[in-house]
């Protein structure tokens, strides 16, 4: 769409109104000639127009140099910062520990790469160089737009069929009509200095964009907030499909892990853990130590923890007694394996009893460790009875290990003398605090 | 008018007679009318259809063979360890080095007040253009894994990684990035006055309005031209550094590591006198069609080849030199390895390779020492053909004899390259051309406003010949 | 001929402000919505048994060690075998039809030795190397990862375990300290200054993680 049929809705077609002077010169040194004229006359709003550079056109204007200059080595000094504190900041500075209050994702990484040193300046010297160009380069093109007001795609000059060929073979002064001098006399000036002709351009009064260009960018704006809630709305739901990866590169790699939950295929059962084959015996099943792997000696079960045994001397802290760094290791894994059925003190009171209890989902709690016909059992059959379960307790052999176990069994010793503990047990020197009141 | 040399040979100047640089007695208008003529007419020479055409499924060949790279990865490509760098490389620093030629013609011989570049500066700097484009290209899609590219800049990121600024391989990116930013600038700007030149005479609503878009509303204005002088003086200023900081900063890409054949410190001059020797022999290979097929041997004179030509023997001098101390030097350095290496090339698996670079970059263009060498169009197409095949090999030499027999003959491999490389080459021929077609088409081929500068028509504004300015 | 209409002149400024709010916006999208935060956050896939965290753990105390039994000797921490569960379900059936039905899913698993094939929630791209027992026992907390996982009925991805999440620890671990006694407790706070807590704890524990390239990527 073009301004002539913008225009064209309205009655009257554009209203214009006279607006600047245009003279026309058939040489380079006749504009310059009149250039000098019209500047000696006094005239301050007014400009020459040529198809290229006209030599010597500037002192004629009386045109002061341009600033340009400075603003180009502001630029470029902006630059040559830029290029020296982005080096620094993103390959020298450890900004997680010097700078925590700048976000992670603009945090300088300080890492290594084949042993140079994070801040060494003659390897930053080209980037800096090339930063310093480029924005200097950005400050002569943006810099020259704008201290000449370009884009400026509408003149009253270009409405001038004759002005076209300023940018052909013509030369011309322009003189606005506001220009305090400007009267009668300027266009006998003109003449006089030699022009060819002399002409007005005018200048479109009103000019509004059509609604078709503002509702497009409307629209647009519309559109541009499309994303924006998307991403506002992914930033919040939860999805049920596996995460969105545009790039999936080498996240998922073609490798069979563990890990991923996969089947294996060379299996008919997808287990890649395989289950024990019928009639064979595993490393720990066959064993010269049944004490500790079986909690037995001969055909009777065992009556002592086997500290002789590395694995429990190592829970020990090396030592080959019970000490009370097992007795925590015991307690610890008491706590995780076990606390939740028979209760923190053994009671046969946690928490998963105590609720499936209540709900009568038809649950056998476990007895107490205090009930006499656990108290009597050797910790060989405690052993056992963890490792294989007993009556509807299940085996747990396979999720804590047999040293672990042991210390479990020591732990649960130690709960079952609790039980039956009098104050004779506390040390005398802190029966006090057991007898006062709290 | 002042007197014009009509003869069309104005190759030969003498203390009495200034050679002109715009032959066929042309006034103001008459330059633009050249030059114009070719945007403007609604048809174009037939070998320009063809070029489009062969050029167009060149691009096509390109795209799909960088389709099929994206898709398969690179081992469609016959690189291999050691030779990890082949053709893609190769093409990389060939059309870096081939744009080199257009900023010097636009900047350093706007600095030296060359005047005979207003003549060739405009399709020299479109050749820069395009030729970065085609470059830029290739370290793009040899990385693998393509949309990772990111990677390259400093652009906050998930991973707070940033690149390792440590790295000539980071330094081409600001390098070359900025070298194609301001050569699009440098070029954009001359083009200014001219796209108006084009609006002004537009025939068409669409013409005026695209060339009207791109002029910005250029009105000539003196005090416009004021700065827009200031500023194109500066941007040659800041663009001479530059171009020869460009291929420097290619060559470290070699010259850092410790490669043998790579680590000298030659470097940096050998690669940025390559490069303009090739980018010269380029804009001849460029002009000779153009000014034919467009009809501007009046604005591209025997005399602006000539002068290329020189340009071209002097920097093939350069060229030759140092391969003469790249010689010297691995035997004079004492290093069994160095030395190796460039026995390796001159007589080792790739002795062709680096035979045709020698020859063609070496020996052929001797021929420009002659005056009846440096102005017969066929002499001086053949020899620029022939020395940018030199200066293609000559990348191919440094870079896959150097790569292939390193300092562990354990670890030596061959290389060749594989279809999907060859078309991805000729597929960045195919983009060149192209771009370089559309250009001549739809875009003043030449400097108008500036010719018109250094046109003799003035005399009583400043003098006869060269002193118009 | 073609003339540009006035108005024209008067979007420089809508230009300029364009030129600096396009990168802006382009900016903002692609940081906001190719994060990980977006695209991996709130991932919370459908198991084949609607097993309940917030019951077993928030409501009856089992300790995430009970079933995910390797996570303090191992790099990965082991989902469970159908036996585990079947140390209670052997005897708890459920209540109604529907318990019953998805406890005789786990049973039916038991009978046939075919797997229940869980889903993987949280899933560090394969190319990271990440070690669960050097951060348990170090005293990382299950919940700085996984977030309250005994509150939540369906587990879902809460954390987004990016690169730049990884990092941030890395370089600040303090504030996801805690004596090593209590990393599955969930509702875990300092008793004392957390600051001097974290200072005690990375001087006792000797904690200087690392930030090297192969410390993640081997």
């Amino acid at each position: 769409m073009s301004a002539s049929t913008v225009t064209q809705k309205s009655t009257a077609g554009p209203a214009t109104a006279p607006h600047t002077l245009v003279a026309e010169f058939a040489s380079a040194d006749a504009l310059v000639r009149a250039c000098e004229q019209v500047r000696n006359a006094g005239y301050t709003r007014w400009d020459a127009h040529s198809p290229y550079p006209v030599h010597g056109i500037d002192r004629a204007i009386g045109i002061r140099a341009t600033r340009l200059p400075v603003l180009i080595f502001l630029c470029g000094a902006t630059g040559t910062t830029i290029g020296v504190l982005l080096q620094w900041w993103t390959n020298a500075v450890n900004a997680g520990v010097q700078f925590p209050w700048v976000p992670t994702f603009l945090q300088g990484y300080n890492f290594i790469i084949s042993g140079k040193p994070y801040w060494s300046f003659p390897a930053n010297i080209p980037v800096i160089f090339e930063l310093t160009i480029l924005l200097s380069a950005f400050g002569a093109f943006f810099g020259m737009l704008a201290l000449n007001g370009l884009p400026q795609h509408y003149n009253p000059l270009l409405r001038l069929d004759r002005f076209r060929r300023v940018t052909d073979d013509r030369f011309f002064i322009s003189i606005g009509l506001d220009d305090p001098k400007y009267g009668s006399a300027t266009r006998r000036l003109l003449e006089g200095a030699g022009a060819a002709a002399v002409e007005i351009a005018d200048d479109v009064k009103e000019s509004a964009p059509p609604r078709w260009f503002l509702r497009a960018h409307v629209m647009l704006a519309c559109f541009l907030l499309i994303p924006l809630a998307v991403i506002a709305y992914m930033r919040v739901d939860k999805q049920s499909q596996p995460r969105i990866h545009i790039v999936q590169d080498m996240d998922n790699q073609e490798r069979y892990t563990a890990g991923k939950q996969m089947a294996n295929d060379v299996f008919a059962d997808g287990r890649s853990a395989r289950p024990k084959i019928a009639g064979t015996l595993a490393r720990e099943d066959f064993t010269q130590d049944p004490h500790y792997y079986q909690g037995r000696v001969g055909d009777q079960w065992a009556t002592g923890i086997p500290m002789y045994h590395p694995e429990l001397q190592r829970l020990a802290g090396g030592a080959a007694e019970v000490n009370e760094q097992l007795m925590r290791r015991g307690r610890d894994r008491y706590a995780i394996f076990c606390s939740h059925c028979h209760g923190l003190d053994g009671a046969g009171a946690g928490r998963v009893a105590t609720y499936v209890v209540q709900r009568e989902i038809g649950f056998v709690p476990p007895k107490s460790y205090a009930d006499p016909d656990v108290l009597v059992r050797p910790v060989g059959h405690l052993f056992n009875t963890i490792t294989n379960g007993i009556r509807t307790m299940a085996p747990h052999g396979d999720q804590i290990p047999v040293a672990d176990r042991w210390a479990i069994v020591a732990y649960v010793k130690a709960l079952q003398r609790a039980q039956a503990a009098t104050i004779e047990d506390v040390p005398t020197e802190q029966r006090s605090r057991m007898t006062q009141p709290k | 008018m002042a007197s014009i040399v009509h003869d069309r040979d104005n190759t030969i100047e003498t203390p009495g007679r200034r050679a002109p640089l715009v032959t066929g007695g042309h006034d103001l208008h008459g330059v633009t009318e050249v030059v114009c003529r070719v945007a403007e007419s609604r048809s174009a020479p037939g070998a320009w259809y063809l070029t489009m055409g062969v050029s167009a499924a060149l691009l096509a060949a390109l795209g799909a063979m960088i389709g099929y790279l994206f898709f398969e990865g690179v081992g469609v490509w016959g690189l291999n360890n050691p030779v990890g760098w082949g053709f893609d490389i190769t093409n990389f620093v060939f059309w870096v080095g081939i744009g080199h030629a257009g900023t010097l013609i636009s900047a350093i011989l706007y600095l030296f007040r060359q005047k005979w570049r207003t003549g060739i500066n405009r399709f020299a700097e479109a050749m820069t253009i395009f030729a970065v484009m085609c470059a830029g290209l290739f370290p793009g899609i040899h990385i693998g894994r393509v949309w990772l590219a990111f990677y390259l800049f400093p652009l906050p990121n998930q991973m707070a990684m940033w690149p390792n600024f440590r790295s000539p391989l980071l330094w081409d990116v600001f390098a070359v990035g900025t070298y194609f930013t301001v050569s699009l600038l440098f070029w954009y700007m001359g083009l200014i006055p001219d796209l108006a030149t084009l609006r002004d005479r537009a025939k068409t609503k669409l013409s005026a309005f695209l060339y009207g878009l791109f002029s910005m509303g250029w009105t000539g204005s003196a005090r416009h031209w004021h700065r827009y002088e200031r500023a194109y003086l500066i941007l040659a200023a800041l663009s001479t550094p530059l171009v020869l900081s460009v291929h420097s900063v290619v060559s470290f890409d070699f010259a850092t590591s410790v490669l043998p054949g790579w680590h000298t410190t030659i470097f940096p001059p050998y690669f940025v006198a390559g490069a303009i020797f090739s980018g010269f022999a380029m804009v001849v290979m460029l002009a000779i069609p153009c000014r034919a097929l467009f009809g501007l041997k009046d604005l591209i004179t025997l005399r602006h080849l000539d002068n290329m030509n020189k340009v071209i023997l002097a920097t093939g001098l350069m060229v030759g030199y140092a391969y003469t101390t790249e010689f010297f030097v691995a035997w004079y350095s004492g290093s069994a390895w160095e030395l190796f290496a460039f026995k390796a090339r001159a007589m080792g698996p790739w002795w062709w390779s680096y035979w045709i670079m020698f020859s063609c970059n070496v020996f052929v263009p001797q021929i420009f020492w002659f005056r009846w060498a440096r102005t017969s169009i066929p002499v001086m197409l053949v020899v620029s053909v022939l020395v940018n095949v030199g200066m293609w090999f000559e990348r191919f030499v440094i870079i896959v004899t150097s790569l292939s027999t390193d300092f562990l003959p354990s670890a030596w491999d061959t290389y060749w390259p594989t279809w999907v490389e060859a078309w991805t080459m000729a597929g960045s021929f195919g983009l060149f051309f192209f771009m370089f077609g559309l250009f001549c088409k739809f875009l003043p081929m030449v400097a108008i406003s500036e010719v018109k500068a250094v046109l003799p028509h003035d005399a009583h504004a400043g003098g006869a010949g060269g002193h118009g300015h | 001929m073609f003339q540009f209409p006035k108005w024209m002149n008067g979007l420089k400024s809508a230009l300029a402000v364009g030129l600096l709010a396009g990168p802006a916006y382009a900016v903002v999208v692609v940081l906001y919505g190719f994060s990980p935060q977006a695209t991996d956050v709130g991932y919370q896939p459908v198991q084949p048994i609607p097993y309940s965290h917030a019951l077993h753990v928030g409501k009856l105390g089992i300790d995430c060690r009970y079933c995910h039994t390797t996570v303090e000797d191992a790099a990965h921490a082991a989902v469970p075998p159908t036996q585990t569960c079947m140390n209670c379900h052997s005897q708890i059936q459920g209540r109604d039809d529907r318990q019953t039905a998805n406890i005789k899913k786990i049973i039916d698993s038991h009978t046939t030795g075919k797997p229940v094939h869980w889903i993987r929630v949280h899933d560090a791209a394969d190319f990271v190397y990440f070690n669960h027992a050097a951060h348990i026992n170090r005293g990382v907390g299950c919940v700085s990862c996984h977030g309250r996982v005994d509150q939540m009925e369906v587990v879902y991805q809460q954390e987004h375990l990016s690169m730049q999440w990884c990092l941030d620890c890395h370089r600040n671990p303090g504030p996801h300290l805690r004596p090593p006694e209590f990393v599955t407790k969930m509702d875990w706070a300092p008793d004392r200054d957390p600051a001097r807590l974290a200072s005690d704890l990375a001087e006792q524990y000797q904690i200087n993680p690392s930030t090297d390239c192969s410390t993640c990527h081997r």
